[in-house]
């Protein structure tokens, strides 16, 4: 009697454990996932900063003034020059990050890269 | 209990026995041993009573107040935060970014929880350029307060300094927010027009469009535990973000910014009250370049003119002038009135209409239909005015679009002033057929001059490009805004369109009024426009202000591209007309679109085309 109690007893903790161990999955998965959506967040964020980067450093009109230096000298250059000098020092910072390996479960916040927050 | 304390009285008194106590009265006992009994019994009331209560209680909690409960318990373990929808981009024809969104912090303070306001503002305020006085009111105003916005939109250098402080945490937050960015300046910013702080479009397409590039907000749904520690995000009670769809506009960057330098250029010489240019496909109704003056940069607000917010290419209402005549000349051949060989006797300059005495510039006798157009002669315009009659004369100007919105998107469009038929009268019959007694937008005006380039077809002008499928989606996820279907007809038959391209407007640039717009090499055809002003003043057309416009297009056979400019009132001294203020500044746009529009796949117009859409017409 003593022995089939103790294997009911012991059935249920392991089913109990074997729950707990699910539960537990579930967890892990459901904060991968939650991390997975907030590095596409982080990733798409720093996709639209370089893209603007890109587009102010080739905007057409910033190119007209570079290659047309004689005509307007004066109003226009400082502005192209204080948006580059801008543009170099977000460069370094960018290809340092795009430097780096970005396995999804091994996410190093861009701008942050100690820690996700 | 009971039998146990019986059985301690009974061997209490069995050994009173033994110790040689049985003198001792018995009586003595008997009272403690009730008085025991008693306390017992009440103790055991008090646990009784004690457990009715948990259980009414509890009863009473799990029962009658359940719903209460569970309120409450959902009140403060789960709580939602909005995810913002990204708005979406717009996008030249060619894929340039035009206006974009960045994410960024906004900084604000819980009022509440800073004991010393004073040392908060100190603190924060130099780091975001904020009078640390002025935050500390707003600080210590509202000390019951939660949330009160210090900052929005504050960069990331900002950001970092404001976390370096170490400020306890429950007294400030961040909170997401998105921030519009134009890459291109100040070009186009009239068609793009601004998203405010709460990103609300506000003009141009950034209103128009404004329910599509927003995109919905999401939400997440959290659980947290007693301390406030997020445990999980509940995917099933939560919603992603739909963002903002993205906007493909028919504007070609390098003919916008192009068209404005040309512009500047227009106002540096003449120092107008304000200009516009409009560059149109006129197959399509495309907007390829829109331009008004006084402008504004997007992105610095801070110090922006009131003139400038007015876009002056739908929003501006002027008398269009001679621009106006090669519509009633078609018109008039349309309906049989006029032949193209006919001779107008143009009275030497001087023709009495009723009570009013018409002059011309020039003194001319007899003109062919063509030179009517070529010299600009209001006396001819208004002989064909008279023969059209009012009811058809009023009739053809509504055919052409005049008196209503075009439709294009962008707010604030007008639509013109065309009073009705009923209060026009014999001098009706002179002014308008020399595009006097009406105003019209500048949009309005190219769209109509567009249906002559087109072989009579008037089409709508637009600004929302159909994706071809070859863009590709700018930001992953967004989506791209389908325009409207092209509102079509047909308003002159091509060959009399045509006509009037090739031949009287065509010599108009070669011989006419608007030579000055003459570039060697660059077959063209225009019309010049000249219109007094009127004076508020006296009620009267002014003899100093002026509206010079100039409408052009290339090539004559088959023309892909048009071009208007509009100038309000020039300052400068001079000779004041279309062909030479107006003039130069649209042939040199022109000049620049012709090259450029090669590069487009802009479907031309054929006399098939034409023929198609009249018989379309006609069975409808």
């Amino acid at each position: 009697m003593y022995f089939r109690f103790a294997a009911g007893l012991m059935l249920v903790v392991l089913v109990s454990m074997a729950g707990v161990w699910l539960e537990k999955q579930t967890l892990e998965m459901r904060r991968t996932v939650s991390v997975q959506y907030y590095q596409t967040d982080v990733l798409l964020d720093l996709l639209v900063r370089q893209r603007l980067e890109t587009q102010q450093l080739t905007a057409p009109a910033l190119l007209a003034v570079t290659q047309e230096p004689e005509k307007r000298p004066s109003k226009q250059q400082p502005k192209s020059e204080r948006s580059r000098s801008r543009v170099a020092d977000r460069s370094d910072e960018s290809s340092e990050s795009t430097g780096r390996r970005l396995p999804l479960l091994r996410f190093q916040h861009p701008f942050n890269p100690e820690g996700i927050d | 209990m009971t039998e146990v304390l019986d059985d301690e009285v009974v061997c209490r008194t069995a050994g009173d026995v033994d110790d040689g106590l049985a003198d001792a009265p018995l009586s003595n006992e008997l009272p403690s041993a009730a008085r025991r009994s008693w306390r017992f019994g009440l103790v055991c009331v008090f646990i009784f009573m004690g457990w009715a209560i948990l259980v009414t209680r509890l009863i009473q909690l799990q029962g009658a107040q359940r719903h209460l409960m569970n309120d409450r318990v959902t009140r403060q373990s789960i709580f939602s935060e909005v995810i913002p929808a990204r708005p979406g981009e717009i996008l030249d024809r060619n894929g340039q970014v035009l206006a974009m969104t960045i994410p960024c912090d906004s900084l604000f303070a819980v009022p509440e929880e800073i004991p010393d306001p004073w040392d908060f503002a100190w603190r924060v305020g130099p780091i975001l350029n904020l009078n640390a006085d002025e935050l500390y009111h707003r600080i210590a105003d509202n000390p019951g307060k939660r949330f009160v916005w210090v900052q929005r939109r504050i960069s990331d250098e900002r950001v970092s300094a404001i976390r370096d402080l170490n400020l306890p945490k429950a007294t400030w937050g961040l909170r997401r927010e998105y921030q519009r960015q134009y890459p291109q300046g100040r070009f186009a910013s009239h068609v793009l027009g601004i998203r405010n702080v709460d990103n609300v479009g506000q003009g141009g397409l950034e209103q128009s469009l404004h329910e599509m590039i927003r995109g919905v907000d999401g939400n997440r749904v959290m659980t947290r535990d007693a301390r406030g520690i997020v445990m999980e995000v509940t995917a099933e009670r939560s919603h992603s973000p739909k963002h903002g769809q993205t906007v493909i506009s028919t504007i070609d960057l390098l003919m916008q910014i192009e068209t404005e330098r040309q512009l500047d250029a227009l106002m540096e010489e003449w120092k107008p009250i304000g200009a516009c240019a409009i560059v149109m496909a006129p197959s399509t109704g495309e907007i390829l370049a829109m331009a008004s003056r006084p402008g504004f940069d997007p992105n610095d607000l801070l110090a922006v003119p009131e003139a400038a917010w007015k876009n002056l290419a739908v929003s501006a209402v002027f008398e269009p002038g001679s621009t106006f005549k090669p519509f009633i000349v078609g018109w008039a051949i349309q309906n049989n009135i006029l032949a193209f060989d006919e001779m107008i006797d143009c009275s030497f300059g001087l023709y009495r209409m009723g009570p009013r005495v018409l002059h011309d510039h020039h003194s001319y006798g007899a003109l062919s239909v063509e030179d009517v157009l070529v010299k600009s002669s209001n006396i001819g315009m208004a002989k064909i005015g008279e023969r059209i009659g009012i009811e058809s004369l009023y009739e053809a100007t509504r055919a052409f679009g005049f008196g209503r919105r075009t439709g294009i998107e962008l707010p604030g469009e007008l639509s013109g002033l065309l009073r009705p038929v009923a209060q026009w009268n014999v001098y009706s019959l002179g002014s308008i057929p020399m595009g006097q007694e009406l105003a019209v937008t500048p949009l309005q005006l190219i769209t109509a001059h567009a249906a002559l380039a087109n072989g009579g077809r008037l089409v709508r002008p637009h600004l929302l490009k159909r994706p071809d499928g070859a863009e590709q989606d700018s930001v992953p996820g967004s989506q791209i805004v389908e325009p409207g279907a092209d509102v079509q007809s047909v308003l002159l038959d091509s060959d009399i369109a045509e006509w009037l391209v090739q031949q009287p407007m065509k010599q108009v640039v070669e011989r006419g009024t608007g030579k000055s717009a003459k570039i060697p090499g660059l077959p063209m055809f225009g019309k010049t426009g000249t219109a007094q002003k009127l004076d508020l003043l006296t009620g009267t057309y002014s003899d100093k202000a002026w509206v010079l416009s100039f409408v052009c297009g290339t090539p004559v056979e088959s023309p892909e591209v048009l071009v208007l400019v509009m100038v309000d009132a020039p300052a400068t001294p001079g000779v004041h007309y279309g062909g030479t203020v107006a003039a130069p500044t649209a042939s040199r746009i022109l000049q620049f679109a012709e090259t450029r529009v090669r590069s487009f796949a802009i479907p031309r117009f054929t006399t098939e085309d034409s023929a198609t859409s009249r018989s379309n017409h006609d069975t409808r």
